[in-house]
Protein backbone atom coordinates (compact mmCIF):
# COMPACT_ATOMS: atom_id res chain seq x y z
CA UNK A 1 0.00 0.00 0.00
CA UNK A 2 1.77 3.26 -1.20
CA UNK A 3 0.69 6.73 0.19
CA UNK A 4 1.20 9.55 -1.95
CA UNK A 5 3.75 12.12 -0.66
CA UNK A 6 1.67 15.75 -0.40
CA UNK A 7 3.51 19.05 -0.55
CA UNK A 8 3.29 20.57 2.79
CA UNK A 9 1.60 18.94 5.88
CA UNK A 10 -0.21 15.50 5.56
CA UNK A 11 -3.80 16.19 7.01
CA UNK A 12 -4.77 12.44 8.38
CA UNK A 13 -8.82 12.20 8.15
CA UNK A 14 -10.36 10.95 10.93
CA UNK A 15 -12.51 7.94 9.63
CA UNK A 16 -16.03 8.27 11.95
CA UNK A 17 -17.17 4.96 10.91
CA UNK A 18 -16.16 1.66 9.74
CA UNK A 19 -17.73 2.24 6.83
CA UNK A 20 -16.07 6.01 6.01
CA UNK A 21 -12.78 4.21 7.20
CA UNK A 22 -12.90 1.85 3.88
CA UNK A 23 -14.07 4.37 1.85
CA UNK A 24 -10.73 5.72 2.88
CA UNK A 25 -8.37 2.86 2.45
CA UNK A 26 -10.08 2.57 -0.77
CA UNK A 27 -9.49 6.02 -2.00
CA UNK A 28 -5.88 5.56 -0.66
CA UNK A 29 -5.60 2.71 -2.72
CA UNK A 30 -6.60 4.04 -5.96
CA UNK A 31 -4.24 7.04 -5.49
CA UNK A 32 -1.21 4.96 -4.78
CA UNK A 33 -1.69 3.17 -8.67
CA UNK A 34 0.83 4.76 -11.17
CA UNK A 35 -2.61 6.05 -13.13
CA UNK A 36 0.23 8.17 -15.18
CA UNK A 37 2.49 5.51 -15.94
CA UNK A 38 0.39 3.02 -17.08
CA UNK A 39 -1.36 6.00 -19.52
CA UNK A 40 2.12 6.58 -21.12
CA UNK A 41 2.17 2.84 -21.46
CA UNK A 42 -1.21 2.33 -22.67
CA UNK A 43 -1.05 5.45 -25.42
CA UNK A 44 2.32 4.47 -26.55
CA UNK A 45 0.78 0.69 -27.06
CA UNK A 46 -2.29 2.03 -28.76
CA UNK A 47 -0.06 4.48 -30.84
CA UNK A 48 1.85 1.22 -31.77
CA UNK A 49 -1.12 -1.08 -32.79
CA UNK A 50 -2.77 1.76 -34.85
CA UNK A 51 0.58 2.33 -36.43
CA UNK A 52 0.58 -1.36 -37.58
CA UNK A 53 -3.19 -1.51 -38.51
CA UNK A 54 -2.67 1.09 -40.86
CA UNK A 55 0.42 -0.43 -42.33
CA UNK A 56 -1.50 -3.65 -42.51
CA UNK A 57 -3.98 -1.74 -44.66
CA UNK A 58 -1.76 0.35 -47.06
CA UNK A 59 -0.30 -2.72 -48.08
CA UNK A 60 -3.40 -4.86 -48.44
CA UNK A 61 -5.19 -2.11 -50.23
CA UNK A 62 -2.63 -0.98 -52.31
CA UNK A 63 0.36 -3.51 -52.64
CA UNK A 64 -1.07 -7.16 -52.61
CA UNK A 65 -3.85 -8.66 -50.72
CA UNK A 66 -5.61 -12.10 -50.05
CA UNK A 67 -8.95 -13.22 -51.81
CA UNK A 68 -11.36 -15.72 -50.51
CA UNK A 69 -13.51 -16.60 -53.77
CA UNK A 70 -16.25 -18.82 -53.21
CA UNK A 71 -18.78 -19.75 -56.01
CA UNK A 72 -19.12 -21.86 -59.18
CA UNK A 73 -19.07 -18.59 -61.34
CA UNK A 74 -15.16 -19.44 -62.20
CA UNK A 75 -15.16 -23.13 -62.33
CA UNK A 76 -12.64 -25.14 -63.27
CA UNK A 77 -10.09 -22.64 -62.51
CA UNK A 78 -11.27 -21.81 -59.07
CA UNK A 79 -13.08 -24.00 -56.77
CA UNK A 80 -16.00 -23.31 -55.36
CA UNK A 81 -14.86 -22.70 -51.58
CA UNK A 82 -11.55 -22.89 -49.94
CA UNK A 83 -8.95 -21.42 -52.49
CA UNK A 84 -6.91 -18.82 -50.98
CA UNK A 85 -5.46 -15.92 -53.62
CA UNK A 86 -3.10 -13.14 -53.74
CA UNK A 87 -4.47 -10.52 -55.13
CA UNK A 88 -2.31 -7.94 -57.38
CA UNK A 89 -3.51 -4.06 -56.06
CA UNK A 90 -0.53 -2.81 -57.93
CA UNK A 91 -1.40 -4.10 -61.48
CA UNK A 92 -4.60 -2.45 -62.02
CA UNK A 93 -4.09 1.11 -61.22
CA UNK A 94 -1.26 0.81 -63.18
CA UNK A 95 -3.25 -1.25 -66.29
CA UNK A 96 -1.35 -4.10 -66.52
CA UNK A 97 -4.71 -6.64 -66.98
CA UNK A 98 -5.34 -7.54 -70.20
CA UNK A 99 -7.04 -10.24 -71.45
CA UNK A 100 -7.49 -13.88 -69.97
CA UNK A 101 -6.23 -12.17 -66.51
CA UNK A 102 -8.64 -12.95 -63.66
CA UNK A 103 -9.67 -9.75 -61.97
CA UNK A 104 -11.53 -8.79 -58.61
CA UNK A 105 -14.41 -6.13 -59.47
CA UNK A 106 -17.13 -4.26 -57.36
CA UNK A 107 -20.20 -5.96 -59.22
CA UNK A 108 -22.01 -3.01 -61.56
CA UNK A 109 -25.15 -4.62 -59.63
CA UNK A 110 -24.54 -4.19 -56.18
CA UNK A 111 -21.31 -2.15 -55.62
CA UNK A 112 -20.87 -4.26 -52.14
CA UNK A 113 -20.39 -6.99 -53.48
CA UNK A 114 -16.61 -7.91 -54.94
CA UNK A 115 -16.60 -10.98 -57.79
CA UNK A 116 -14.11 -12.79 -59.53
CA UNK A 117 -14.30 -12.54 -63.57
CA UNK A 118 -12.17 -13.15 -66.09
CA UNK A 119 -11.17 -10.65 -68.74
CA UNK A 120 -11.90 -11.17 -72.60
CA UNK A 121 -11.53 -8.03 -73.99
CA UNK A 122 -10.63 -4.47 -73.43
CA UNK A 123 -11.54 -1.46 -74.81
CA UNK A 124 -11.74 -1.87 -78.68
CA UNK A 125 -11.45 -5.40 -78.86
CA UNK A 126 -14.50 -7.23 -80.48
CA UNK A 127 -15.75 -9.93 -77.98
CA UNK A 128 -18.19 -12.58 -79.22
CA UNK A 129 -19.77 -14.45 -76.69
CA UNK A 130 -22.91 -17.10 -76.39
CA UNK A 131 -25.94 -15.54 -75.66
CA UNK A 132 -27.77 -18.60 -73.94
CA UNK A 133 -25.22 -21.19 -72.99
CA UNK A 134 -26.62 -24.47 -72.71
CA UNK A 135 -29.72 -23.57 -74.79
CA UNK A 136 -28.57 -22.35 -77.64
CA UNK A 137 -25.37 -21.93 -80.09
CA UNK A 138 -26.09 -18.73 -80.80
CA UNK A 139 -23.49 -16.27 -80.34
CA UNK A 140 -23.19 -12.08 -79.93
CA UNK A 141 -20.35 -10.27 -81.12
CA UNK A 142 -20.19 -6.61 -79.73
CA UNK A 143 -17.71 -4.03 -79.61
CA UNK A 144 -15.68 -3.17 -75.98
CA UNK A 145 -16.50 0.79 -75.52
CA UNK A 146 -13.81 3.28 -74.46
CA UNK A 147 -12.21 2.82 -70.86
CA UNK A 148 -14.34 -0.37 -70.28
CA UNK A 149 -13.57 -4.46 -70.07
CA UNK A 150 -15.81 -7.42 -70.82
CA UNK A 151 -15.25 -9.94 -68.11
CA UNK A 152 -17.10 -13.53 -68.13
CA UNK A 153 -16.99 -16.35 -65.89
CA UNK A 154 -14.61 -19.16 -67.15
CA UNK A 155 -18.45 -21.64 -66.21
CA UNK A 156 -20.37 -20.07 -68.46
CA UNK A 157 -23.54 -22.33 -67.45
CA UNK A 158 -23.64 -20.22 -64.05
CA UNK A 159 -21.83 -17.43 -64.25
CA UNK A 160 -23.42 -13.61 -63.91
CA UNK A 161 -21.02 -11.07 -65.74
CA UNK A 162 -20.70 -9.61 -68.44
CA UNK A 163 -23.40 -11.14 -70.73
CA UNK A 164 -26.17 -10.58 -68.23
CA UNK A 165 -24.83 -6.50 -67.28
CA UNK A 166 -22.81 -5.35 -70.41
CA UNK A 167 -19.11 -3.90 -70.32
CA UNK A 168 -17.86 -2.90 -67.21
CA UNK A 169 -16.10 0.23 -66.68
CA UNK A 170 -12.27 -0.12 -65.73
CA UNK A 171 -12.35 1.64 -62.75
CA UNK A 172 -14.19 -1.03 -61.04
CA UNK A 173 -11.30 -3.00 -61.10
CA UNK A 174 -10.10 -3.43 -57.81
CA UNK A 175 -7.42 -6.20 -58.28
CA UNK A 176 -5.52 -9.26 -60.46
CA UNK A 177 -5.38 -12.53 -59.26
CA UNK A 178 -2.76 -14.74 -60.76
CA UNK A 179 -1.59 -17.17 -58.01
CA UNK A 180 -3.00 -19.55 -55.25
CA UNK A 181 -1.36 -20.04 -51.97
CA UNK A 182 -4.61 -22.87 -50.82
CA UNK A 183 -4.97 -25.98 -51.20
CA UNK A 184 -1.54 -27.16 -50.53
CA UNK A 185 -2.26 -29.61 -53.99
CA UNK A 186 -2.95 -26.44 -56.23
CA UNK A 187 -0.62 -23.88 -55.31
CA UNK A 188 0.72 -22.04 -58.26
CA UNK A 189 -0.32 -20.48 -60.86
CA UNK A 190 -4.46 -19.93 -61.67
CA UNK A 191 -4.63 -21.74 -65.27
CA UNK A 192 -4.94 -19.13 -67.69
CA UNK A 193 -7.00 -19.62 -70.56
CA UNK A 194 -5.67 -19.69 -74.33
CA UNK B 1 29.06 11.13 -32.67
CA UNK B 2 29.31 14.67 -33.49
CA UNK B 3 33.23 16.09 -33.34
CA UNK B 4 33.39 19.84 -33.44
CA UNK B 5 36.45 21.67 -33.69
CA UNK B 6 36.29 25.20 -32.60
CA UNK B 7 38.33 27.96 -32.93
CA UNK B 8 38.98 30.15 -29.90
CA UNK B 9 39.63 33.59 -28.79
CA UNK B 10 42.57 32.71 -27.08
CA UNK B 11 44.48 29.81 -27.90
CA UNK B 12 47.17 30.07 -25.64
CA UNK B 13 44.74 29.52 -22.91
CA UNK B 14 42.65 26.70 -24.01
CA UNK B 15 42.28 25.66 -20.05
CA UNK B 16 40.89 29.28 -19.30
CA UNK B 17 37.45 28.76 -17.53
CA UNK B 18 35.65 30.92 -20.02
CA UNK B 19 36.36 28.65 -23.22
CA UNK B 20 35.50 26.10 -20.67
CA UNK B 21 32.48 27.26 -20.14
CA UNK B 22 31.34 28.23 -23.57
CA UNK B 23 32.20 24.49 -24.57
CA UNK B 24 30.11 23.21 -22.17
CA UNK B 25 27.59 25.45 -22.98
CA UNK B 26 27.55 24.72 -26.75
CA UNK B 27 28.00 20.99 -25.94
CA UNK B 28 24.62 21.20 -24.21
CA UNK B 29 23.27 23.30 -26.78
CA UNK B 30 23.83 20.77 -29.86
CA UNK B 31 23.54 17.68 -27.37
CA UNK B 32 19.90 18.46 -27.69
CA UNK B 33 19.73 17.99 -31.37
CA UNK B 34 21.77 14.89 -31.80
CA UNK B 35 20.63 11.76 -30.30
CA UNK B 36 24.36 10.66 -29.86
CA UNK B 37 26.87 11.92 -28.27
CA UNK B 38 28.78 15.39 -28.86
CA UNK B 39 32.12 15.77 -28.47
CA UNK B 40 33.67 19.30 -28.76
CA UNK B 41 37.48 19.05 -28.79
CA UNK B 42 40.01 22.54 -28.15
CA UNK B 43 41.70 22.67 -31.41
CA UNK B 44 43.07 26.08 -32.16
CA UNK B 45 41.78 26.03 -36.03
CA UNK B 46 40.53 28.89 -38.63
CA UNK B 47 37.27 26.94 -39.09
CA UNK B 48 34.60 25.72 -37.64
CA UNK B 49 34.42 22.37 -38.72
CA UNK B 50 31.16 20.38 -38.35
CA UNK B 51 31.48 16.73 -38.82
CA UNK B 52 28.13 15.18 -39.17
CA UNK B 53 27.94 11.94 -38.65
CA UNK B 54 24.05 11.96 -38.38
CA UNK B 55 23.16 9.00 -39.98
CA UNK B 56 21.04 8.19 -36.59
CA UNK B 57 19.46 11.36 -37.17
CA UNK B 58 18.10 10.65 -40.89
CA UNK B 59 17.51 7.37 -39.95
CA UNK B 60 15.03 8.71 -37.33
CA UNK B 61 13.43 11.37 -40.21
CA UNK B 62 13.27 8.73 -42.20
CA UNK B 63 11.19 6.37 -40.13
CA UNK B 64 8.86 9.70 -38.74
CA UNK B 65 8.05 10.38 -42.35
CA UNK B 66 7.16 6.73 -43.63
CA UNK B 67 4.88 6.66 -40.48
CA UNK B 68 3.16 9.92 -41.59
CA UNK B 69 2.82 8.59 -44.90
CA UNK B 70 1.56 5.44 -43.92
CA UNK B 71 -1.26 6.55 -41.04
CA UNK B 72 -2.09 9.79 -43.57
CA UNK B 73 -2.64 7.27 -46.78
CA UNK B 74 -4.67 5.01 -44.80
CA UNK B 75 -6.92 7.96 -43.30
CA UNK B 76 -7.16 9.40 -46.79
CA UNK B 77 -8.64 5.90 -47.92
CA UNK B 78 -11.24 5.33 -45.10
CA UNK B 79 -11.93 8.27 -43.81
CA UNK B 80 -11.66 12.38 -45.40
CA UNK B 81 -9.57 13.44 -47.98
CA UNK B 82 -8.78 16.87 -49.47
CA UNK B 83 -9.02 17.27 -53.31
CA UNK B 84 -8.60 20.30 -55.60
CA UNK B 85 -11.60 21.14 -58.09
CA UNK B 86 -10.43 21.54 -61.40
CA UNK B 87 -13.21 22.17 -64.59
CA UNK B 88 -15.78 24.57 -64.24
CA UNK B 89 -18.90 21.42 -64.39
CA UNK B 90 -19.98 22.42 -60.64
CA UNK B 91 -19.64 26.47 -60.76
CA UNK B 92 -21.28 27.91 -59.04
CA UNK B 93 -20.86 25.86 -56.46
CA UNK B 94 -17.50 25.25 -56.48
CA UNK B 95 -15.23 26.97 -59.08
CA UNK B 96 -11.47 26.04 -60.80
CA UNK B 97 -9.10 28.37 -62.37
CA UNK B 98 -6.32 27.44 -64.02
CA UNK B 99 -3.59 27.34 -61.27
CA UNK B 100 -4.02 24.28 -59.37
CA UNK B 101 -3.64 26.66 -56.05
CA UNK B 102 -6.30 29.21 -56.85
CA UNK B 103 -9.03 27.25 -57.67
CA UNK B 104 -11.29 25.23 -54.96
CA UNK B 105 -10.30 22.82 -52.32
CA UNK B 106 -12.69 20.38 -50.77
CA UNK B 107 -12.87 17.94 -47.98
CA UNK B 108 -14.54 14.35 -49.03
CA UNK B 109 -15.49 12.04 -46.49
CA UNK B 110 -15.07 8.11 -47.53
CA UNK B 111 -17.49 6.79 -44.69
CA UNK B 112 -20.43 6.47 -47.23
CA UNK B 113 -18.61 4.07 -49.10
CA UNK B 114 -19.08 1.17 -46.47
CA UNK B 115 -22.89 0.75 -47.18
CA UNK B 116 -23.37 2.99 -50.42
CA UNK B 117 -26.11 4.66 -49.18
CA UNK B 118 -26.30 8.31 -50.67
CA UNK B 119 -29.49 10.81 -50.90
CA UNK B 120 -30.46 12.74 -53.43
CA UNK B 121 -29.07 15.94 -54.03
CA UNK B 122 -25.25 15.10 -52.90
CA UNK B 123 -21.75 15.92 -54.57
CA UNK B 124 -20.07 12.82 -55.28
CA UNK B 125 -16.52 12.26 -56.44
CA UNK B 126 -16.49 9.18 -58.41
CA UNK B 127 -13.78 7.88 -61.84
CA UNK B 128 -15.31 8.84 -64.78
CA UNK B 129 -16.35 5.42 -66.92
CA UNK B 130 -14.07 6.31 -69.71
CA UNK B 131 -11.22 6.77 -68.36
CA UNK B 132 -10.32 5.57 -64.69
CA UNK B 133 -7.27 7.87 -63.72
CA UNK B 134 -9.60 10.80 -64.17
CA UNK B 135 -11.80 11.83 -61.12
CA UNK B 136 -14.75 14.14 -61.65
CA UNK B 137 -16.99 15.59 -58.70
CA UNK B 138 -20.64 16.21 -59.82
CA UNK B 139 -24.36 16.02 -57.97
CA UNK B 140 -26.22 12.82 -57.66
CA UNK B 141 -29.63 13.09 -59.28
CA UNK B 142 -30.84 9.73 -59.27
CA UNK B 143 -30.77 6.97 -57.18
CA UNK B 144 -30.54 3.28 -58.12
CA UNK B 145 -34.21 2.14 -59.48
CA UNK B 146 -35.60 5.45 -59.59
CA UNK B 147 -37.37 6.97 -62.79
CA UNK B 148 -35.70 10.26 -63.76
CA UNK B 149 -36.93 12.80 -66.31
CA UNK B 150 -33.79 14.19 -68.91
CA UNK B 151 -33.93 17.47 -68.56
CA UNK B 152 -33.95 18.94 -72.22
CA UNK B 153 -36.32 16.41 -73.56
CA UNK B 154 -39.34 15.07 -71.84
CA UNK B 155 -37.73 11.30 -71.92
CA UNK B 156 -38.28 9.23 -68.78
CA UNK B 157 -35.15 6.66 -67.76
CA UNK B 158 -34.92 4.06 -64.70
CA UNK B 159 -31.85 4.22 -63.05
CA UNK B 160 -30.88 0.74 -62.95
CA UNK B 161 -29.88 -1.01 -59.48
CA UNK B 162 -26.51 -0.19 -58.84
CA UNK B 163 -25.90 2.33 -60.80
CA UNK B 164 -26.96 6.48 -60.14
CA UNK B 165 -27.03 9.32 -62.85
CA UNK B 166 -25.18 12.54 -62.08
CA UNK B 167 -25.30 16.08 -63.58
CA UNK B 168 -23.22 18.59 -62.91
CA UNK B 169 -24.94 21.81 -61.47
CA UNK B 170 -23.16 24.16 -64.48
CA UNK B 171 -25.91 22.67 -66.79
CA UNK B 172 -23.91 24.32 -70.34
CA UNK B 173 -20.14 23.24 -69.07
CA UNK B 174 -20.97 19.40 -67.55
CA UNK B 175 -20.04 16.11 -69.13
CA UNK B 176 -22.04 13.99 -67.00
CA UNK B 177 -24.46 10.91 -66.88
CA UNK B 178 -26.65 13.15 -69.99
CA UNK B 179 -23.46 12.20 -71.87
CA UNK B 180 -21.93 8.45 -70.51
CA UNK B 181 -25.52 7.57 -69.40
CA UNK B 182 -26.08 6.18 -65.40
CA UNK B 183 -22.62 4.99 -63.64
CA UNK B 184 -22.20 2.52 -61.44
CA UNK B 185 -21.99 3.12 -57.44
CA UNK B 186 -18.95 1.39 -57.33
CA UNK B 187 -16.66 4.21 -59.30
CA UNK B 188 -17.90 6.81 -56.50
CA UNK B 189 -15.01 7.83 -54.69
CA UNK B 190 -16.47 9.89 -51.68
CA UNK B 191 -19.26 12.20 -50.95
CA UNK B 192 -18.02 15.95 -50.59
CA UNK B 193 -19.13 17.64 -47.41
CA UNK B 194 -16.97 20.87 -47.53
CA UNK B 195 -14.83 23.55 -48.98
CA UNK B 196 -11.82 24.66 -47.19
CA UNK B 197 -10.53 26.81 -49.76
CA UNK B 198 -10.55 30.03 -50.61
CA UNK B 199 -11.22 31.32 -47.54
CA UNK B 200 -14.71 33.13 -48.66
CA UNK B 201 -16.07 30.01 -50.06
CA UNK B 202 -15.42 28.00 -46.56
CA UNK B 203 -18.56 26.01 -45.21
CA UNK B 204 -20.45 23.06 -45.85
CA UNK B 205 -22.17 22.03 -49.35
CA UNK B 206 -25.49 21.72 -48.91
CA UNK B 207 -27.37 18.76 -50.47
CA UNK B 208 -29.41 20.95 -53.15
CA UNK B 209 -31.75 20.08 -56.01
CA UNK B 210 -31.96 22.08 -58.48
CA UNK B 211 -34.77 24.23 -59.17
CA UNK B 212 -37.10 23.69 -62.13
CA UNK B 213 -36.35 20.15 -61.88
CA UNK B 214 -39.14 17.40 -61.19
CA UNK B 215 -37.94 15.18 -58.22
CA UNK B 216 -37.93 11.18 -59.40
CA UNK B 217 -40.40 9.12 -58.06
Amino acid sequence: LMIPKTKGKIIPIEPSSPSAAAMSRFVRRLAGIPWRQIAGEASSVGLLMAQGLCAVHVVSEHVLGVAFPRGPSMLPALNMAGDVLLTDKVSPRRGWVGPGDVVLLLSPEDPRKIVAKRVLGMEGDEVTYPVDAGNSDATKTVVVPQGHIWVQGDNIYSSNDSRQFGPVPYGLVKGKMSYRIWPPSRIGSIDSKE
Amino acid sequence: SLRLHGTEEDCSDRTSSQCIRFRAQFTAFLQCFCTSEVQILPVCSDRIVLIMGARSQLWSIAKMSVTGGVIGVTISDRYVTVVAIKGHSMHPTMTATDSALRGDIVLAEKACLDQYKFSRGDVILFKCPSNHKEVFVKRLIGLPGEWIQLPASSEIIKVPQGHCWVEGDNAARSWDSRSFGPIPLGLINGRVTHIIWPPSKIGRVERKWPEDRIPPF
